[in-house]
C-alpha cells in the first residue's frame, strides 16, 4: 500500500491474491516467517517470489558418493546466502515450488551472463559461459544477488550482536534500552545516509563469508612457494553496511492527511524499492522487475577460450628394415636358448 | 456519437491502466484523480481530437507524467505534454534533427534528474588537427526538457502498437480510429500478428485497391527487430491482453479482447535495452 502512493507495486486485487496465497503457503510448509519478495518478469510467464524461513530446518541431504565437493563449498542452510528459503510460482493460485539452495558456483556464473527468464523453471539457460543448472538455479542465484544488494532497513533499527570472531546476527534493537537505540529524526529518512543494507554483501567467490583459512604448514624450506593465497581473499562486507548514494535515489511522496512515505529506488537494480513511513516505524522492500542489474557499460559476453594450437607434427622416422629386425630377433632367441641350456644341465 | 464512443475509450485510458498494472506500474490515486480533471481541460484548450495518457518517465528525484494530444491524425500530428503532479501540463518542445543528434551524444544510461530545467553539458567534439580547443568556447548544453522530448518521441515512434483494424487511413492520409473496429477476439489477441505499429506505414503499391490500402496501411508488429522482443501476456482476471516490449523495457500495449478498449503506454526510465541480443532466451 505504501508503494502505491509512489506509483509502484501490484494492483490491489493482485496483491490480495498474493497475500492469501502466501498465507496458505505458510500453513502448508510450516514456515515461521514469510515475506513477499516481489515479482520477476519473464518472457512467457512471470514469477512471484516469496522469502521464508522454516520453523524447523529440514535435514541436510548427504551428498552422493563419488561426487567431488566443489572448490568453494556452499553456505549452510540458515546462514549467508541461504539464510532464507525462496519459493516461486507463476500464478498465486498455483502451488509454490521451493527453489534449491544457492551455491557459490551458480552465483559467480550468474554474474557473467545476462538472460531473460522465460517463466518455466525447467528451461535451459542458453548462454556462454555455460551456466551450471537450469532456470530455477539461475533464478535462485539472481534472487540472492538482488536480495543482498537491495534489501534495506532504516539505520538504527537493527544492530549486530555476537562475540568477536564469530558470525554476528542481526537483531532488532530493543527500544527500552536507551543506550543503543537512537531513534531517527522524522525528516532523516529522506537522506540516503539513513538507510543501510540489511544483509551482508556477496563476495567475488559467490558467498557472503570467506572460506575458513587453513592453518599454514610450518615448513621452513618452502615459505615462498607453497604459501596459500591468503592475500587474495576479499574483505567481507558486513551486514548493516551503509548504502552508497550513487546506487539509490530517495523520493518523498506526500499523502494528503497522512504521514509522508519515503521511497528509496535502486539505480543499480531497477525495480527494487524500499519504502518507509516517516515517523512511524514501518518499512518494507519490494522488487518488481526483470531481474538484472543495470550495467554502466553495455554487456560484454565472455569470449570463448583460446583455440588450442595443434601439437607439433610428429617427425617421421625410418622403420628398420625387416632383415635388421630378424637379426635382432634371432639374437634374442639365441640368448634365451643359451640360458635354458645353461639352466638345464645344472639340474 | 461515434466520436463520443472513442472519446470514452480514451478518457477511460487512465482507468484502463489497471490492465497494465501487473508489471509493477500503478498510478497513485492522487495522480489518477488529478489527471481525470486535467486531461479534459487540456483537450478543450487545445481543441484536440483525443488526449491520451502516455505514461511515466522515472527520474532520480521526481517523475514525469507524459500525455499525448492528437489534433487530427494519429500518425503525424501529435503533441506531447509533460507534468510532474498531474495538474499543470506543459508542452514539450518540438524535436528537430539537430536536437536528436545532440541528445544522442549524451552517455547512455544517464537518468533523468527530475528537474526540467537542468542542463546537461554535451561532451565537446574531439579537437581537430593540432589546434587547441578554444578555451572560451562553451560546450553546448541540452536541457532536460529537450532531452525528455527526444526520448518520448523516440519511444512513442518505436513502441506504439494498435490492434489490427483499429486505425485506418483516410483518403487525406490521416490515420484515424476506424468505426468498423469491434475489438479483437481472445485467440487473435494473443498473437503478435494481430498488432500493428502505429507509426510505421507499409510500403504500398498503386495497384492495391483503395479499401485494402486504407485498412492495411500500417506495418505489422512482426516487422519489429528482433522479433522476440514482443511478449504477449494474457491476464484473465482483468480481461486484458498486454504486449510487453523488451527492447524498450516498460513499454506496453494492451487491449481487451471483445471490446473496443486498447491503448499503449510506457512506464520506465527512458532507456533502450542495448543488450537484448544477449538476453533473449
Amino acid at each position: 500500500r505504501h508503494f502505491e502512493w509512489a506509483g509502484f507495486g501490484l494492483p490491489r486485487e493482485e496483491a490480495f491474491r498474493v497475500y492469501m496465497s502466501l498465507h496458505k503457503l505458510q500453513i502448508a510448509k510450516r514456515l515461521s516467517t514469510v515475506r513477499f519478495f516481489g515479482k520477476i518478469l519473464g518472457t512467457t510467464a512471470d514469477y512471484y517470489i516469496a522469502e521464508a524461513k522454516f520453523l524447523e530446518d529440514p535435514e541436510e541431504e548427504e551428498p552422493p558418493e563419488g561426487v567431488e565437493p566443489p572448490p568453494v563449498p556452499p553456505e549452510a542452510r540458515g546462514t549467508g546466502c541461504n539464510a532464507c528459503v525462496y519459493f516461486a510460482t507463476n500464478d498465486p493460485a498455483k502451488p509454490w515450488t521451493e527453489l534449491p539452495q544457492a551455491t557459490p558456483a551458480q552465483i559467480s556464473a550468474a554474474r557473467c551472463i545476462r538472460k531473460y527468464f522465460t517463466g518455466n523453471l525447467d528451461a535451459n539457460v542458453r548462454a556462454f559461459p555455460v551456466f551450471p543448472g537450469k532456470e530455477r538455479e539461475y533464478l535462485r542465484a539472481q534472487i540472492s544477488c538482488i536480495v543482498h544488494a537491495t534489501v534495506l532497513c532504516p539505520k538504527g533499527k537493527y544492530m549486530l550482536q555476537g562475540e568477536e570472531d564469530e558470525p554476528k546476527t542481526v537483531v532488532e534493537v530493543d527500544k527500552e534500552d536507551e543506550e543503543s537505540y537512537v531513534p531517527l529524526a522524522p525528516g532523516a529518512m529522506q537522506s540516503v545516509q539513513s538507510w543501510c543494507h540489511y544483509y551482508m554483501g556477496i563476495l567475488g567467490i559467490g558467498r557472503t563469508t570467506n572460506l575458513p583459512k587453513e592453518e599454514e604448514e610450518e615448513d621452513e624450506g618452502e615459505e615462498g612457494a607453497s604459501k596459500p593465497k591468503v592475500a587474495d581473499t576479499e574483505q567481507e562486507v558486513q551486514a548493516l553496511a551503509p548504502v552508497s548514494p550513487s546506487d539509490w535515489s530517495v523520493q518523498v511522496v506526500s499523502r494528503m492527511g497522512g504521514v509522508p512515505v519515503v521511497i528509496a529506488r535502486s539505480l543499480r537494480w531497477p525495480g527494487a524499492n524500499s519504502a518507509c513511513l516517516q515517523e512511524e516505524d514501518k518499512f518494507t522492500n519490494l522488487y518488481i522487475g526483470y531481474g538484472h542489474e543495470a550495467l554502466p557499460t553495455p554487456f560484454a559476453a565472455m569470449p570463448p577460450p583460446m583455440i588450442q594450437q595443434e601439437p607439433p607434427d610428429l617427425e617421421e622416422q625410418q622403420d628398420p628394415p625387416l632383415a635388421d629386425e630378424n637379426i635382432l630377433f634371432k639374437a634374442a632367441k639365441q640368448a634365451e636358448y643359451e640360458e635354458e641350456e645353461e639352466a638345464a644341465p645344472e639340474e | 456519437a461515434g466520436l463520443g464512443q472513442f472519446c470514452g475509450c480514451k478518457m477511460e485510458a487512465v482507468a484502463s491502466m489497471d490492465c497494465v498494472a501487473s508489471t509493477g506500474s500503478v498510478l497513485s490515486i492522487a495522480q489518477k484523480a488529478a489527471m481525470q480533471s486535467s486531461l479534459p481541460i487540456l483537450k478543450k484548450n487545445y481543441k484536440f481530437h483525443q488526449v491520451l495518457f502516455f505514461g511515466k518517465i522515472i527520474g532520480k528525484t521526481a517523475d514525469y507524467l507524459i500525455a499525448i494530444g492528437i489534433e487530427d491524425s494519429w500518425l503525424d500530428t501529435k503533441k506531447f505534454f509533460y507534468c510532474q503532479d498531474g495538474v499543470a501540463w506543459a508542452q514539450l518542445p518540438d524535436v528537430t534533427a539537430e536536437l536528436k543528434a545532440n541528445a544522442a551524444k549524451l552517455p547512455s544510461g544517464l537518468m533523468f534528474s527530475g528537474n526540467p530545467s537542468e542542463l546537461f553539458p554535451l561532451p565537446a567534439p574531439p579537437p581537430t588537427g593540432e589546434e587547441e580547443p578554444a578555451e572560451d568556447a562553451e560546450s553546448p548544453k541540452i536541457t532536460e526538457e529537450q532531452r525528455l522530448a527526444v526520448v518520448v518521441q523516440m519511444i512513442e515512434a518505436e513502441t506504439a502498437l494498435a490492434p489490427v483494424g483499429a486505425l485506418s487511413m483516410r483518403s487525406t492520409g490521416a490515420v484515424l480510429p476506424s468505426p468498423a473496429f469491434a475489438g479483437l477476439d481472445a485467440s487473435a489477441a494473443k498473437s503478435i500478428s494481430s498488432y500493428v505499429l502505429l507509426n510505421k506505414t507499409k510500403p504500398t503499391s498503386v495497384l492495391t485497391p483503395a479499401v485494402t490500402k486504407s485498412a492495411d496501411a500500417l506495418a505489422s508488429a512482426e516487422t519489429i527487430v528482433p522479433k522476440a522482443a514482443l511478449c504477449v501476456f494474457a491476464d484473465e482476471s482483468v480481461g486484458a491482453v498486454t504486449v510487453r516490449n523488451l527492447l524498450w523495457p516498460g513499454a506496453l500495449a494492451f487491449c481487451k479482447p471483445g471490446t473496443k478498449t486498447w491503448g499503449y503506454c510506457y512506464f520506465g526510465t527512458g532507456e533502450k535495452n542495448q543488450d537484448i541480443a544477449f538476453m533473449l532466451p
